[in-house]
């Protein structure tokens, strides 16, 4: 099992050898899909703490830019990019790049439907046979499996009745 | 009967790349041209600056032509050399720095006089 840093440090390392343009969030978007509850602050650091040991020397320099938040306003990202790419940022990421919001984990509704189960037999009557209600409930799928990663081989100490 | 198309290379180009700065952003011909005082010698770049320097000239130059002592390179044959980075590739950067490196000299000098 990678943790985030391992995790952070294959996205930036496939990015670079790609020649992509990319600011933390594209990292921290990535990471998401692996790790859909990852804090984008931590990424950055990571990401940040990458730079000088890893990112720089690969030929990458990292510029401010302005970027649009989901809200609307603007804020200040630092874009990592290319050398050679220095004179073109503005075209090789572009407004729609800018304009990205973090991905919110989404919650899928799954129905849980027990078997039907017939009543216990008592005095040679049979029992009709009972259906037993629908259970909705909503589980994320990623983080599901995320939790059966981390915790699959550990037996619970809360064991379901 | 029409004249056949003659295109030329332009180093000249005013958005063509000419180095950085001294807080690191990117220079531009016409910055060469109008600020040469600002932008950074040659010999202050980094060898990862100066690779991509001349590579990204090269790529924007479809027209490139540069006739060395032992063979004449296109826009595509210099990239290979420098993407390669090889004695070939180094050789064409070199003279793309040489000539880059007069010419902001010369251009010093002119607005020298000037002022």
């Amino acid at each position: 099992m990678k943790s985030m840093d391992d995790l952070v440090r294959d996205v930036v390392t496939d990015f670079v050898n790609n020649n992509v343009l990319f600011t933390a969030l594209d990292v921290s978007n990535k990471v998401k899909e692996t790790m859909p509850f990852v804090r984008h602050r931590e990424v950055r650091d990571v990401v940040r703490n990458m730079f000088v040991s890893d990112i720089e020397p690969s030929g990458y320099a990292r510029t401010p830019i302005t970027v649009t938040l989901t809200n609307g306003s603007t804020a200040e990202a630092l874009l990592y990019h290319s050398l050679v790419d220095s004179w073109d940022i503005d075209n090789k990421y572009d407004v729609q790049q800018r304009e990205q919001g973090t991905p919110k984990p989404v919650s899928v509704p799954i129905t849980i439907t027990a078997p039907s189960v017939a009543a216990p037999v008592s005095h040679g009557v049979v029992a009709a046979t009972v259906a037993t209600p629908v259970v909705t409930a909503t589980a994320v799928p990623a983080a599901r499996v995320l939790w059966d990663q981390l915790f699959g081989s550990v037996q619970s100490l809360f064991p379901r009745k | 009967m029409t004249d056949p198309v003659v295109t030329f290379d332009e180093p000249y180009a005013d958005d063509l790349p000419a180095g950085w700065f001294a807080n690191n952003k990117p220079a531009t011909m016409e910055d060469l041209w109008n600020d040469p005082f600002y932008i950074k010698s040659i010999f202050m770049l980094t060898e990862n600056q100066k690779w991509a320097l001349v590579i990204a000239r090269i790529k924007k130059r479809p027209n490139f032509y540069l006739d060395l002592d032992y063979n004449v390179f296109d826009q595509f044959g210099a990239l290979q050399h420098l993407y390669l980075k090889d004695s070939i590739g180094e050789d064409i950067r070199a003279n793309e720095l040489d000539w880059l490196y007069e010419l902001r000299e010369d251009r010093m000098n002119e607005l020298a006089v000037l002022f």
